[in-house]
């Protein structure tokens, strides 16, 4: 049976963070002769190891990344000593599923193949809170957001609208659980990190859709250091001094810089890879504190980060053009 | 009838050995659950684990030295209890104190370090020997306390 300890998890992790992909052995799966040899290349590494001959043979990558993730998520899972914390880092596999139950019931539809197990919340509670649609057994933030988009689905169905809602009930449970447990710890910084990088592109996204500043309010995560107003100002602020005006806390001067850049640039998506470096650089930081919750939770957030390359580059084997690499944990 | 003095010697030898004991029991503690997570995922890496869970339960043997001493010199072993006094007593509780405390704590000390060998030594199998050195070093303090605790149980006249 495993132990609660962060010497027994960690111990684990790092025997387990050495089958990880790096980027040099992502450039040999890419520069195989084929896909198929790509992947028979990506096997060979070990990925996807509890799958049967058969799956294998089934060539699918999506099917491979899908399995391999829910191998690791399940292993962090099981060896984590703070299941609470670590479980906000799986919410958004929860999110997903929300999302896809509630389109699958108003479409008529059933969604198995979508549906990804590994969530914070049992994939059959899920299910059988959509389906009834009764929340009760899950936690405050979302039971009232999910009870407010099923009042709301009876005047009229905005699938951005409840997608927004289901993301906001996510940053609002993990705040609750953050306060609650008075953590202080990387946890507070990553998650931090990410609502006010995702408040600063909502706000570029935004005002590039011409949304007005009630659309905004909708998309703006809670748990941030940048208070929503500052957010809302920046709609009317010019572009070049929206840096200056969204430096503020300390994950300020990051976002500021960034939203000079795509100002520069006029390239969006530099936000996004931002972002992305700078929650990882949040994992790195606590890398090699070998008795924390750290190692644990940069294996898992490296693996999810890990398949996100893997489809780029599977991607870009198949459309014939060059990747560019997301930002990897190894 | 036991003297106060003699009680106070053999608090010495227990402190000694007890308390350097509690330090290699949580040593090898955290070295061990560090070892049984690398193993569980890699069966073949058992013996550099071992080597390093091994390495905090020296200060176990080192108190248990020192409080063999003392015993040995209160004349436990051949059944004639001496009758010491207060100061000799205080003198002899007094010396089992930097083993005790040493082996405490270099024990907790030396199984953190054991564990992050240990993990080194699941990424990079090829650089345990420089995981154990990193471990050894904390060695250092515990072979320091055991060797003045055995001076100062020495120069304690009975």
């Amino acid at each position: 049976m495993p132990q609660a300890s962060y010497e027994y998890a960690v111990g684990r992790i790092s025997q387990l963070s050495t089958k990880m992909l790096d980027a040099t052995k992502l450039r040999r799966i890419y520069e195989a002769g084929s896909v198929q040899e790509s992947l028979a290349l990506l096997l060979e590494t070990g990925y996807g190891g509890n799958l049967t001959p058969e799956q294998m043979a089934s060539e699918e990558i999506d099917y491979v990344i899908r399995e391999q993730l829910q191998t690791s998520r399940k292993i962090v899972w099981e060896v984590t000593p703070a299941p609470e914390l670590t479980s906000l880092f799986l919410l958004e596999v929860d999110g997903h599923n929300l999302k896809t139950l509630l389109k699958a019931r108003l479409l008529g539809v059933e969604a198995p193949d979508v549906l990804i197990d590994g969530g914070s919340f049992p994939l059959d509670t899920l299910k059988e809170c959509v389906a009834g649609a009764n929340y009760e057994s899950l936690p405050d933030a979302y039971r009232n957001t999910m009870n407010k988009i099923e009042a709301e689905l009876a005047r009229g169905i905005d699938p951005l609208k409840f997608s927004a809602e289901i993301d906001g009930a996510m940053f609002r449970h993990i705040k609750s659980v953050l306060d609650k447990k008075n953590d202080h710890s990387f946890v507070r910084d990553y998650f931090s990190l990410q609502a006010d990088f995702q408040n600063a592109r909502s706000v570029v996204r935004a005002r590039l859709l011409n949304w007005d500043v009630d659309k905004l309010r909708l998309m703006l995560l809670e748990g941030g250091e940048i208070d929503f107003n500052v957010f809302m100002e920046g709609m009317d602020t010019p572009m070049e001094q929206l840096g200056a005006k969204l430096n503020r806390g300390k994950n300020g001067k990051l976002i500021s810089q960034s939203i000079e850049e795509y100002v520069t640039t006029g390239d969006a998506s530099v936000l996004k890879r931002k972002m992305e470096t700078a929650l990882m650089n949040v994992l790195r930081s606590v890398k090699w504190d070998m008795f924390s919750l750290g190692p644990i939770i940069g294996y898992l957030m490296g693996r999810e980060a890990e398949a996100k390359a893997l489809r780029v580059i599977f991607g870009a084997k198949r459309g014939g053009f060059e990747y560019e690499l997301p930002e990897l944990y190894a | 009838m036991i003297t106060l003095g003699t009680a106070l010697a053999f608090a010495g030898a227990a402190v000694a050995a007890g308390f350097a004991g509690v330090g290699s029991a949580m040593g090898v503690g955290i070295a061990g659950q560090a070892g049984a997570g690398v193993v569980s995922e890699d069966p073949e890496k058992f013996g550099n684990v071992l080597v390093l869970q091994a390495l905090p339960g020296t200060q176990g043997i080192y108190g248990l030295l020192i409080a063999f001493i003392i015993v040995l010199n209160l004349g436990v072993i051949d059944g004639n209890v001496k009758d010491l006094t207060t100061d000799q007593g205080i003198a002899l509780f007094c010396a089992g104190l930097p083993m005790a405390i040493g082996g405490l704590m270099s024990g907790i000390y030396q199984g953190k370090v054991a564990a992050s060998g240990i993990y080194l030594c699941a990424k990079r199998p090829e650089e345990t020997g420089k995981g154990i050195i990193l471990a050894a070093m904390v060695e250092t303090y515990a072979v320091l306390a055991l060797l003045i605790s055995f001076i100062m149980v020495n120069g304690v006249k009975l």
